[in-house]
């Protein structure tokens, strides 16, 4: 009985496994992606300013990723829909406007970031960006419009295998590791203007708006229904923990390199790529290489997801029609947004002189203005009974997510005043 | 756009009151039945402050914020801001509205496809045609003053409203072209 019993077992264990195989990807993929050029910045300046005091925010910033996106995950698996579709659906035509709107314009800015990671990133492979940029770029469309979207996938997970760049470049930099353990379960906020600013871009960099849509999005492109949520639930809840193990590491990696050290000032790391050069004479070659490894690979992964979520959610909103399985004529509007992006990001990276910080500057801003509407519109399509049946939240999740809503939406008034007020 | 024809947006929200003109809720959406040509709206669903009684069923105690399907013989007459119930709250008729089509929450934002299954728009304003105290769905609008519909869309919509006979409006799918409502989409003949 007992060795029928444990066959059993394993024969399911086995079949969850595969389960599982199949369902693997929206959630790690959508969470790997979240470490671009933009995000290994901000980790990098947090590492460098703040040592590492600003890791417990991380942690935090991990459990909330995890429970916004179990959210999306639950509303793609119980309606088939996309978010633009719920949203649309559920509100008005003027609002799911406004989204799309601050959308196209934040992930524009968004992709150019990324297009300057990888111009960046070749820079320190000694290529100059005239030659990189235009190959990448043909590469990068190429890929998604001309290779299927699961080949891409699955070239993608391989890919997310390149962070681990961030970790060997943690060790080289001999962090002190008693020290990070202790900054791992010890918050210590303060309420230094340049401290809540970096916390709030922290969590705004991880908790992306173009990352619901885009999760969503995959879960019914790939078909799965509410009799699988438990595995994209895991799939979520790893692709998470990954996605913050890394920036852990980068963070871990600027501050044990550059923190208190008096040969590299701090406040001069403000990009990933400077850091990345900064690296070499305190770290060692290796050290610097893999790091820009890391931020080559991040900007290539996140410059064609991003491109391409934004086209399939701008075209979902509208009703228009979307799909590389299309062709241009039948899906114009949708190939105009994707091929746009990565033109236009890669001639304006070209461009010298491109105030390229600025427009990062205005992304955040605007990535920081669309989250809380989102969470908002999420919040109150996953508690309507009539879209969600009897999979609306719990009390304490709500009571939770609205918590963190609000307190969103203040700390980035408090950012964008602080921005454009500096002085007030 | 014709003066007898109206936006159902605008008409949403649009205040009811009762024979004794009290106010006793607002408009929350219209049913209408594709089968008559012109389709025409059968009932409405009203969004009342409260009440103690569903037609003949006295409730235990009252309920707030309930929304009740009103046979449109309950219409007693449409005015610009207020559509008047021809009884006093709250002893009106009702009706189920099981297999109802409604312009809100069926039509209004969804998906419109073709016969093929190929996604067009999205269905951005319902247009209704007020004739007296009657209502008629007048068809679908793709684009707005501020969002131009355009392109291959707007070639389809100028080329469904020459078959039709229907002059005018440039991004109003005529009603003519509806097939039918689905879950997932709107199919109209092209």
């Amino acid at each position: 009985m007992l060795g029928r019993g444990g066959r059993t077992q394993r024969r399911l264990g086995r079949r969850e496994i595969l389960i599982f195989l199949t369902v693997l990807g929206p959630g790690l993929i959508t969470a790997m992606v979240d470490n671009d050029a933009g995000g290994i910045a901000t980790y990098s300046v947090a590492g460098a300013r703040f040592g590492y005091e600003l890791l417990w925010v991380l942690v935090f910033t991990a459990v909330l990723l995890s429970l916004v996106q179990e959210m999306t995950v639950r509303m793609g698996m119980v309606t088939g829909k996309g978010l633009a579709a719920l949203i649309r659906e559920r509100f008005s035509l003027r609002l799911t406007a406004f989204i799309m709107f601050t959308l196209l314009v934040t992930n524009f800015a968004n992709t150019l970031s990324n297009f300057a990671g990888l111009a960046a990133s070749m820079q320190l492979f000694h290529v100059p960006p005239w030659i990189a940029i235009p190959p990448l770029a043909v590469l990068i469309w190429w890929l998604v419009v001309r290779g299927t979207y699961k080949r891409v996938e699955k070239v993608f997970l391989v890919a997310s295998l390149v962070y681990i760049s961030y970790i060997i470049s943690a060790f080289l930099a001999r962090p002190d590791w008693s020290e990070v353990g202790k900054a791992l379960v010890t918050p210590s906020p303060h309420f230094d203007p340049a401290y809540l600013a970096l916390t709030v871009t922290i969590i705004g960099t991880t908790i992306a708006p173009w990352m619901q849509f885009y999760q969503q999005a995959a879960i019914v492109d790939k078909g799965l229904d509410s009799s699988k949520i438990r595995y994209e639930r895991v799939d979520t809840v790893v692709g998470s923990l990954l996605m913050t193990v890394v920036a852990m590491f980068i963070v871990i990696c600027c501050s044990a390199a550059f923190f208190n050290n008096p040969s590299v000032g701090a406040t001069t790391i403000t990009t990933a790529e400077q850091a990345a050069s900064a690296l070499a004479p305190i770290a060692g070659n290796y050290a610097s290489y893999l790091f820009g490894l890391g931020l080559l690979v991040a900007s290539l992964f996140a410059g064609s997801i991003l491109p391409l979520s934004t086209a399939y959610t701008v075209c979902e909103a509208f009703g228009w029609e979307s799909g590389i399985d299309r062709s241009y004529r039948e899906a114009p509007r949708f190939y105009f947004i994707y091929t746009f992006f990565i033109a236009g990001s890669a001639i304006l990276v070209m461009i010298p002189g491109m105030p390229l910080v600025l427009l990062m500057l205005v992304s955040q801003t605007m990535n920081g203005i669309l989250l809380p509407v989102i969470l908002f519109c999420m919040l109150t399509l996953i508690n309507d009974r009539d879209v969600m049946g009897s999979y609306v939240n719990p009390p304490w999740l709500n009571r939770v997510m609205w918590t963190v809503t609000i307190l969103l939406t203040l700390l980035t008034l408090v950012m964008i005043v602080s921005t454009f007020f500096p002085s007030g | 756009m014709d003066e007898d024809v109206f936006s159902l947006i605008s008409f949403i929200k649009r205040e009811v009151r009762d024979a004794e003109d009290h106010e006793v809720g607002h408009v929350q959406d219209l049913a209408v039945d594709l089968g008559l040509q012109p389709p025409m709206v059968t009932d409405v669903a009203v969004h009342l402050q409260w009440t103690d009684r569903i037609g003949e069923l006295i409730l235990p105690r009252p309920a707030e914020d309930i929304v009740l399907l009103l046979p449109w013989e309950e219409v007693e007459s449409l005015e610009p801001e207020v559509l008047y119930l021809r009884d006093p709250h709250p002893l009106f008729q009702v009706v189920s509205s099981e297999g109802k089509i409604f312009a809100r929450r069926d039509i209004l934002n969804k998906q419109i496809t073709d016969e093929e299954g190929n996604r067009l728009h999205r269905v951005d304003d319902v247009l209704m045609r007020q004739e007296g105290v009657l209502l008629f769905l007048e068809g679908l609008q793709v684009g707005t003053e501020w969002l131009p519909a355009g392109g291959r869309i707007g070639r389809l919509v100028n080329r469904l409203r020459s078959r039709y006979n229907r002059p005018g409006e440039t991004n109003v799918i005529p009603y003519e072209a509806i097939l039918r409502v689905d879950e997932e989409a709107l199919v109209i003949r092209t």
